[in-house]
């Protein structure tokens, strides 16, 4: 039962990502060079247990579904399976495998701020630099990439903290969505 | 064969990644090459519906605006029809005429979808095949152009718009006529580059840019944008030029796409010459 309550939460998650980063993200124009990517974060958020050939899967399959509102074919979906290829080894290289409690999640309820920010930042930043570079796919276009993706990351590393304190953070709503 | 099928299930994890990622990359490259959207094609319907929602709720945000802009062009319409003009009949002329082919057929639409943000930008439209549109058709707006028609499905087509890598412009000076073509560097949507034009040329800040007619989307004499900035670099024959878009590209609603009647004829014309030189 408990499990089931669980995969409802994860494709509500999907569901809430995907259009939050279609409908609302994509259309936000602070300047050329703020183009948050949030969905990354539900990539993140995969509990540690699940299977990383799952994650792989689930992960193409959101890059894809944010290719649909984004007219990118293939792009998001390049990009975030291989966040989803790395995830494992950074996680092994973060933590000590004792360390992790059965069915613990990367969120700083289990994991602390200082675990989160080091995995999401790192994460972050190699997707939105691959992103960013299929898309512009020139390198007489280098620094005006470069400066993009790390801008980009800057603001969704910030989102991401900030989503983590509200809901994940185990104060006030306990477990309420984790 | 058996230590193979050992090797790929032990790896399996690196394998999926690979097929994944090569799936991918397949279809970024199949969408670039061939300029097929697939995937947006069967997907359309479901998207476009989602953003129609949307789009009928932000829409109305920008009522007052629009409002304003579309009684503007009715103003600047008006001024064009038979009624503005003051007739003097000193003798009556009949003719047939045959002097002026219709030869451009604008359908009005709107944007359903549309950013300015990523380096390639494609809107979507929500008229299609059934309303008449076809793929390599124009799409202008009141106040400049907007982009290229790329991909229709039944009611909905997807725009290649100005703010795109492969979008160039055909275009000239419309003072002295000397032509060369519009791109967008990136970045700042209200910012484009005008490339090719010789440096003998006389060319000030603040003159009017518009299409040339060469190419067969545009007609000619509309509006893309003021110069910005004029940059002779030593020792080049060309200018560098800085260009003000004329539309705001970030509240772009009302289109109207152009199809040109004449451009079967235009291109047979072309072919059939590439055909005797071949």
């Amino acid at each position: 039962m408990m499990k089931w309550n669980n995969t409802i939460i994860y494709i509500f998650r999907f569901i809430i990502f995907v259009l939050i980063q279609g409908l609302v993200l994509n259309h936000m124009n602070i300047s050329g060079y703020l183009n948050p990517l949030l969905y990354v974060m539900f990539i993140l958020l995969l509990p540690f247990n699940l299977a990383k050939q799952w994650v792989l899967i689930l992960a193409f399959v959101t890059g894809y579904a944010v290719d649909l509102f984004s007219g990118t074919p293939g792009m998001h979906a390049a990009a975030l399976v291989l966040i989803a290829f790395l995830r494992p080894f950074l996680i092994d290289a973060l933590t000590r495998q004792d360390d992790l409690e059965a069915g613990a999640s990367p969120t700083i309820q289990d994991m602390g701020f200082r675990w989160v920010f080091t995995y999401s930042a790192i994460l972050v930043v190699v997707h939105h630099t691959v992103f960013f570079f299929i898309e512009s796919f020139r390198i007489s276009e280098f620094f005006q990439t470069i400066t993009r993706s790390l801008l980009s990351s800057l603001m969704t590393i910030v989102l991401i903290m900030l989503i983590q304190f509200l809901f994940f953070s185990g104060s006030g709503s306990k477990r309420k969505f984790t | 064969m058996r230590n193979l099928i050992l090797f790929l299930w032990r790896n399996n994890f690196f394998f999926l990644f690979l097929l994944l990622e090569v799936l991918a990359v397949y279809i970024i490259v199949q969408e670039n090459y061939y300029h097929k959207n697939v995937f947006i094609h069967s997907s359309s319907q479901i998207t476009g519906k989602i953003y129609e929602i949307t789009d009928d709720i932000t829409g109305y945000f920008k009522l007052k605006k629009t409002n304003t802009e579309l009684a503007e062009e009715n103003a600047r319409l008006r001024n064009h029809s038979d009624y503005a003009f003051m007739k003097t009949p000193l003798k009556t002329i009949r003719h047939k005429d045959t002097l002026y082919h219709k030869y451009m057929e604008f359908i009005p639409a709107r944007v359903i979808s549309s950013s300015v943000s990523r380096r390639n930008n494609n809107w979507m439209i929500n008229k299609g095949k059934n309303q008449g549109i076809e793929k390599n058709t124009g799409v202008i707006s009141s106040n400049g152009v907007i982009g290229i028609i790329v991909e229709v499905s039944a009611n909905y087509s997807l725009v290649q718009s100005v703010l795109h890598k492969q979008t160039t412009l055909s275009a000239m000076l419309k003072k002295n006529k000397q032509k060369g073509f519009v791109t967008w560097p990136g970045v700042n949507y209200r910012k484009g580059e005008l490339n090719d034009i010789p440096s003998h040329v006389n060319v000030q800040e603040g003159d009017t840019i518009v299409t040339s007619g060469n190419s067969l989307l545009f007609p000619e004499n509309i509006l893309i944008g003021t110069v910005l900035d004029v940059v002779l670099e030593q020792g080049k024959s060309f200018y560098n030029i800085d260009i003000k878009f004329s539309e705001d590209y970030n509240n772009s609603e009302y289109v109207y796409v152009v199809t040109n009647l004449m451009k079967g004829e235009q291109q047979d014309l072309l072919e059939r010459r590439d055909d005797e030189v071949e």
